[in-house]
Order: C-alpha cells, then sequence, then structure tokens
C-alpha cells in the first residue's frame, strides 16, 4: 500500500504551515490583549483621580468636572465611558447622578438614540441597554418602541432598560408586554414593572381580568411583591370563586395564592386552605397555597395551619411545618 | 523464519489492503470534525461576549421572580472538601437558591463535618417520594438558622444517581443543578447558566456549564483566585484535552442545537421534566448522558419543541486525575457509559424522527468517540508493522502519523487559539508555554494510554463485567496549588 512522496509532502506542508500560522495566531492574540491591558492600566493611572473625584467633589466645582470628563478625547475618552458604564450599577444617588451626565456630555446617549434604529440587532439591544442606563424622559419612546421591536433579544433587553429606567410612564406598555404574544418572559417584564415608582393599582386590578395569562401572571405577582393591598380583593377572586376556581390557568392560580399570603389577606385563609388540600389542583398549586397560608399572619391562620397539616399531602405538609 | 513471515505478510497485506485508505480517511475527518466543533463554538463564543454588556444578569440576581434553583449536591466521602463546597454553594450569587447534600452512606466524617459547620439540627419530616428510589434515608437535616437554606440527607449507600434522584425528591425549587461535591463554582454561575431558562422558559429544558481543570489553581474558601497550570503530567495534559472536547466541543455541539452530553459535575435542568422523566437511571455508568438522552427522546416522541444549551461562560472547576490509576479508571468508566447510553438508544440513531440529534450528534458519537480508540491502536500497532514487513511504504507511515498527530497538534493548537480570544483564563505567557507543549506532549504516549483504557471499558462492558466507582483520592482544593 503506497502513499507517493509527493503526497506526503504536500501534507506535511500544508499542516506545518498551518500548525505555524496557528501558533502565531495564539502569539499575537495574547500578545495584543497584554499590550490593551497595559494601555488600560495607563489610562486608567490618568482618569481615576478625576473619576473617584465625582463622588467627593464640592458641588461648585461637579459641574466643571463633568465637563472636564465629558470632553477628554480619544482612547482615554473611550476608556472614561467603559469605565463610568462598569461603574454605574454599583453606584447611586448624586454620584450616579453625575456620571450620567458625564456620558450624555460624552454623546452617549445621542448615540444610543441612533442606535437603537440600527441595522443589527446586537446594536439595538446595546442600545437599548445604555439608554435604560442613561435614563431620563427621553428614552422612554425609544425604549418602548423596542418592546414590538422584531428581535426578541432587542425586546427583552427593552424590558429590563425600562425597569432600570424607572420612568412611571412606562407601566402601561410594560403590563402590555407581559402577554404572551409578546415573546418577553413574564419575569423579565414583571420584574422591570416592579423598580417602577408610582404605580397604580387599578392597572393591576384590570390586569387580573385581561384575557392573556400571560397579563394577569404579571399582574398577580406584581400586586404581591408591592403589597398593593387594594388589589387583595381582585386576587382573591381571580384565584376562586364558589364552586370552582375561576382562572384557567394555574400558573395564574398559584401567583395568585402567594401575593395572597404576601398581602396577608385574611378573608382568602379559608379558601387556601382549601386549595392546598384539593386532590383536583396540580402540585405546584396546592404547594402556592401552602407557601400563602404559610405566610397568613394571626391565630386563626394558625389554627387553619394545624388542620391542614393533618389532610395535606407531604409536599405541602413541609412547607407548613416550618410555620 | 521465511515460512512463517509470509503468512503473517499477507495478513498484514490483505488487512492493509482492507484498511489502508480507511484510517487515513478516518482520522482526516474526525480531526476536521473537532475543527468544525471548534469552528462553530467560536460562532457561539463571539455570540456569547457580543451579548454580555446586556446580558441582565444583575437584575436578574435582584428579581424576587427569577426561577428558584436547588442545588443537588451528592456526597460520597468528600470529608475533605464537602464544607468548602458547601460554602462556595450557598455564597454564590443568586436571590433564591438552597443546597440539597446528599450524603450516600459516606464512611468518613462526611456527615459530621456538615452538622458542626453549619449547625444542623434533624428534620422529621416525611419526604414525598416521586422518583423511585433504593437508598433508604436514615435521617434529613437542616439548619437550626432558617435562613440557611441547606439541607442534608443522610441516607444509604446507593450510588450517585440513587442519591440525585432522592435529592430531587426533597428539592423544592423550579430548577435543579447537579454538582459534585468537589466541584467549585464561580460566584455568577448560577446566574448566568440559569440565563436561557429566564429569557425563553417555554423552551430551555437543560443547561450545561463548562468544566474546568482546578489543580494547580489557587483556591480561598473554596473559590478559584488564581488560575494556573498545573505541575502534574497527567493533570496539565487534561487541560488542553478539556479545553478541545468539555469546552469547544459542546459549545460547537450547542450551536447546532445537538447537545447530547451535560457534564455531572455542572448540569442545570426543569426539576418537573426530569421527574416526568423518571429521574436518572441508577443502573447507568453514563448517568448524565442518559438523562440528556432521555429528555431528548422524550421531547422528540411528545413533538415539543425545545433546547439544551451550553454555556461556556459560567465555570465549574474540578480536581482531575493526577494519578495514571485513577484517570484509568475514570476513562474505563467513561467509555463504558458511552456503550451502554448509545447502545440503549440505538433506535433513535440515524432516525430522522430524532432530527440533528438522531442524525448527527448520535451517529458522531458512534463513529468518532466510541470506535476512535480501536481505530487509533488498529493504527499504531498495524502501521509499524506493516513498515517492518514491508507491507507498506515510509510515505504512507508518515503520512498516518501527519493526520493523526501532526493534525490533531493543528487542532489543539485552533482549540488554544479560540480560548486565548474568548475567555483566556490562563494569562501568563508562561501557561501558553506549557499549553503548547502540552498540545504537542498529549500525543506521545497519553493519547495511546487512553485509547487503552477506553479499550478496556468498553471490552469490561461488552463482558457485562460489574463497574466498580472506585475512589479518586483528593487532595482537597485549598491544598490543590500546593
Amino acid at each position: 500500500m503506497l502513499v507517493s512522496w509527493d503526497v506526503l509532502a504536500a501534507a506535511v506542508v500544508v499542516l506545518s504551515i498551518a500548525c505555524l500560522l496557528a501558533l502565531a495566531a495564539v502569539v499575537v492574540v495574547k500578545g495584543s490583549r497584554h499590550a490593551r491591558e497595559r494601555s488600560r492600566t495607563v489610562h486608567d493611572a490618568a482618569i481615576r483621580r478625576r473619576i473617584m473625584a465625582l463622588a467627593v467633589v464640592e458641588d461648585a466645582e461637579l459641574d466643571a468636572l463633568i465637563d472636564e470628563l465629558s470632553s477628554v478625547p480619544g482612547a482615554v475618552g473611550d476608556h472614561v465611558e467603559q469605565t463610568l458604564l462598569r461603574m454605574i450599577p454599583e453606584v447611586r444617588g448624586d454620584v450616579r447622578e453625575a456620571m450620567i451626565r458625564v456620558l450624555a456630555g460624552r454623546g452617549l446617549l445621542r448615540r444610543s438614540l441612533d442606535r437603537i434604529t440600527s441595522r443589527s440587532p446586537i446594536q439595538r439591544a446595546a442600545a437599548a441597554e445604555l439608554l435604560g442606563i442613561l435614563g431620563g424622559r427621553e428614552v422612554v419612546d425609544p425604549l418602548t418602541a423596542a418592546l414590538h421591536d422584531k428581535s426578541l433579544e432587542v425586546r427583552l433587553v427593552a424590558a429590563r432598560a425600562l425597569g432600570v429606567a424607572a420612568r412611571p410612564e412606562a407601566g402601561g406598555h410594560l403590563v402590555d408586554a407581559l402577554s404572551l404574544s409578546s415573546g418577553i418572559p413574564h419575569s423579565v417584564a414583571a420584574t422591570a414593572l416592579l423598580n417602577l415608582p408610582e404605580q397604580d393599582p387599578a392597572v393591576y386590578i384590570e390586569g387580573l381580568l385581561d384575557r392573556d395569562p400571560g397579563i394577569r401572571y404579571g399582574s398577580a405577582a406584581v400586586v404581591g411583591l408591592l403589597l398593593m393591598s387594594e388589589a387583595a380583593e381582585a386576587l382573591f377572586q381571580c384565584m376562586v370563586t364558589e364552586g370552582g376556581r375561576q382562572d384557567p390557568s394555574d400558573v395564574v392560580i398559584s401567583t395568585c395564592a402567594r401575593s395572597l399570603g404576601r398581602l396577608g389577606y385574611k378573608p382568602a385563609t379559608d379558601a387556601l386552605a382549601e386549595l392546598s388540600c384539593s386532590a383536583e389542583a396540580p402540585s405546584s398549586v396546592r404547594q402556592a397555597a401552602g407557601e400563602a397560608l404559610k405566610a397568613m399572619p394571626g391565630s386563626e391562620a394558625r389554627e387553619v395551619r394545624r388542620r391542614v397539616i393533618e389532610q395535606a399531602d407531604a409536599d405541602v405538609r413541609r412547607i407548613l411545618v416550618d410555620a | 523464519m521465511n515460512q512463517v513471515l509470509e503468512p503473517l505478510r499477507s495478513g498484514i497485506q490483505w488487512l492493509f489492503e482492507l484498511t489502508a485508505y480507511p484510517v487515513l480517511a478516518y482520522f482526516i475527518v474526525i480531526n476536521t470534525s473537532l475543527l468544525l466543533l471548534i469552528i462553530l463554538a467560536s460562532v457561539n463564543f463571539t455570540a456569547h461576549l457580543r451579548r454580555q454588556s446586556f446580558a441582565g444578569a444583575r437584575i436578574t440576581a435582584a428579581s424576587p421572580l427569577s426561577p428558584g434553583i436547588s442545588v443537588l449536591m451528592p456526597a460520597f466521602n468528600e470529608g475533605a472538601v464537602i464544607a468548602a463546597s458547601v460554602r462556595a454553594v450557598l455564597d454564590l450569587r443568586y436571590p433564591d437558591h438552597e443546597v440539597v447534600v446528599i450524603n450516600d452512606g459516606s464512611s468518613d466524617e462526611t456527615l459530621q463535618t456538615l452538622i458542626d459547620v453549619y449547625d444542623l439540627v434533624e428534620d422529621r419530616r416525611d419526604v414525598a417520594i416521586k422518583v423511585p428510589v433504593r437508598g433508604k434515608i436514615r435521617a434529613i437535616y437542616r439548619a437550626r438558622d432558617t435562613a440557611l437554606p441547606i439541607v442534608v440527607i443522610d441516607k444509604e449507600n446507593s450510588g450517585r444517581s440513587d442519591s440525585l434522584n432522592m435529592g430531587l425528591n426533597v428539592a423544592s425549587k423550579d430548577l435543579v443543578v447537579m454538582v459534585d461535591a468537589d466541584s467549585l463554582l464561580d460566584p455568577d454561575s448560577l446566574l448566568v447558566v440559569s440565563k436561557p431558562f429566564t429569557d425563553d422558559p417555554e423552551h430551555v429544558i437543560a443547561t450545561g456549564g463548562v468544566v474546568r481543570v482546578a489543580n494547580g489553581c489557587n483556591v480561598v474558601a473554596g473559590r478559584v483566585v488564581d488560575v494556573n497550570m498545573p505541575k502534574n503530567y497527567y493533570a496539565r495534559i487534561q487541560i488542553v484535552e478539556y479545553l478541545r472536547s468539555f469546552l469547544l466541543g459542546r459549545a460547537g455541539w450547542s450551536q447546532l442545537n445537538s447537545l447530547i452530553l451535560i457534564s455531572g459535575a455542572f448540569g442545570m435542568f426543569r426539576r418537573d421534566l426530569i421527574i416526568r422523566a423518571g429521574g436518572l437511571d441508577a443502573d447507568s455508568i453514563g448517568e448524565d448522558f442518559e438523562l440528556v438522552m432521555r429528555l431528548h427522546k422524550m421531547m422528540r416522541d411528545e413533538k415539543r419543541k425545545y433546547r439544551v444549551i451550553f454555556i461556556a461562560e459560567p465555570v465549574c472547576w474540578t480536581e482531575v486525575p493526577s494519578t495514571a490509576a485513577v484517570l484509568a479508571r475514570q476513562r474505563r468508566r467513561w467509555h463504558r457509559g458511552l456503550w451502554e447510553v448509545l447502545t440503549k438508544y440505538r433506535s433513535m440513531t440515524f432516525n430522522p424522527r430524532y432530527g440533528s440529534v438522531g442524525m448527527v450528534a448520535l451517529p458522531y458519537y458512534w463513529i468518532f468517540e466510541l470506535i476512535a480508540p480501536a481505530i487509533e491502536l488498529f493504527g499504531i500497532i498495524i502501521v509499524p508493522l506493516g513498515l517492518l514487513l514491508g507491507v507498506v511504504n515510509v510515505p504512507y507511515a508518515l503520512a498516518f502519523i501527519a493526520v493523526a498527530y501532526l493534525y490533531a497538534i493543528f487542532v489543539s493548537l485552533m482549540a488554544l487559539l479560540v480560548e486565548e480570544a474568548s475567555f483566556h483564563r490562563y494569562s501568563r505567557w508562561r501557561d501558553l508555554g506549557t499549553a503548547l507543549w502540552v498540545s504537542v506532549q498529549e500525543n506521545i504516549g497519553y493519547r495511546q494510554l487512553t485509547a487503552v483504557w477506553r479499550i478496556q471499558g468498553w471490552w469490561a462492558a461488552l463482558r457485562g463485567k460489574k463497574q466498580v466507582w472506585g475512589t479518586m483520592t483528593r487532595t482537597g482544593f485549598e491544598n490543590a496549588s500546593q
């Protein structure tokens, strides 16, 4: 069986060249990263003191410092932006505001507003993230528009960004984003809603009656986590009616039960006890009802828990014994 | 003498006429397929890294609506590492997670260490058995401080899979992560590995995180704080091996939506689906592989859309075998598990009903994972023999070395390049030098040894020999760097 010397030589030469090229590429990639790290260190040294000053400088000097950082040119300027974007999630209050003013002063807001309509979904998602961080009234419209972007990833990032921007006018749009048709996971849109100030319970009471189970779920979760006691009766109605469950979705019923527990809505105690022992309800619903019962305050609830422990399944008993 | 050699010569000549070109072609195809997986992995990594700035991990970390996670940690004689491992998991950044340690009848101080360190008290409540288990529960413990989310199940020894099934019965969260007691998780690992479940709760059923080698790293309080190359020969080689197969190979399969193997050291699953699938197969040696295959089969049979995703970013660090004896046992077990799972699910292979899993991934595992050690050993025995007997010429033998080994070195270099361009966990030049040297070194001796061990595992499976897990001698992480 033969292989000619020519074929062998060709194979060895090709493979050897490929190996050498790969080796060179590894060395170049590592070398260039080390070089970038060195330049980052130099840039850090150039701006660190001024960025730290944003936190401690007197009000009278703040505007000048912001102007100075906003006008840093070139690679050091880019480093200012990257550093501030890394720091912003960790800081609150005036310092955060000052950092955002620097970023806005460097034109990041304008660039992000341009990029949110870019052709690349990654660019649009990155722009949405930045708009959320920068916040302010002007970011609400582009971000709510992005909730209808053709890319699910952009819609998802826009929902999160609206939560970070925390503008009350975004509330209705985020409630709509809870719908199943939006494709945005309920937990993402609902988490964003938790961050919004000045929320109106009526929006969520209406949401509990919506035809879309996503909106009902999100509304039930939000009213419980934000302790909106005005919505307790609506939650209760959503969870149970005389003669049987009202909501067709088990997930919604579970969420209503947990929220009623958080709200400590005493009129729901018996219904929760019944649900936690119901043979017809799925295990997840029984456990949610058990968790809600566990959270219920008062001696009456304690009695009900004792009664339920004797009748419920092992999972619910495990939940209730701790109470 | 000639009378003896002549029939041998004719036999080998006949064998060569049959196999010479297929053997060369086999090595070309296997290395090319690895190269393709590395290219696919680089696409996966690029997409992952470009999305890092808007991944939303921080928001998930603070959200009360993030799905709860039960971390299941089976432990058998892990007294040296158990306290640090549990502490590391409890300290992971995640809003709602619990640790369920299953002490699988350890004969060392594993249970007592946990009781002492975490101030555990016995919990007399009963457990709803949703997944059948063999090992009987001796006791369940919880922390006296109810704010500490830890449950310890002390049970009779019944193996890792049965222990995990017991953990599934006790777990209370929607998602479960299975980790080994000797695994060390990076602080954000739960956040990042659960992200696909948050982003696509309807379709994602399982995610697997990358497992890296902890040997040689500095570990403080259950965290890898400084990544170094180990000095041990076997551990060093496994670094490049893990990089090529576990990181890049699986990322490539994930990119093809055909990931069929999630490492037992770090995998996250939807609890309801594992329970519906019947839990882990306690009789299987490759229980992690078997579980993922069963989930694939269940979802495809039910014609449901689903995804199994590999995530390269969160890192689980594990101590790999540093002696030939332990490594041999591990490789025999892996190959035996591979054979058992592939034969169990043989009806899925080349079955279009199972999509890319049946048509691409399973055939690949049959041809390039299961059979590979046999072809390799065949080649390294028959080629020198043929050369000696004058059946093959020198260029053929050199061509064999080129496609089997030089090409493999090129593949390893490409793997190092992708690692260097993406996650670059080994930052020093010295580490790079070691990795480059190891890429060459593994082809001389190590590869052949592992091929022998894998064949032994396969042979033991064919003979129906009972598998013994054996013990993995651990140094303990705090000493791993010494």
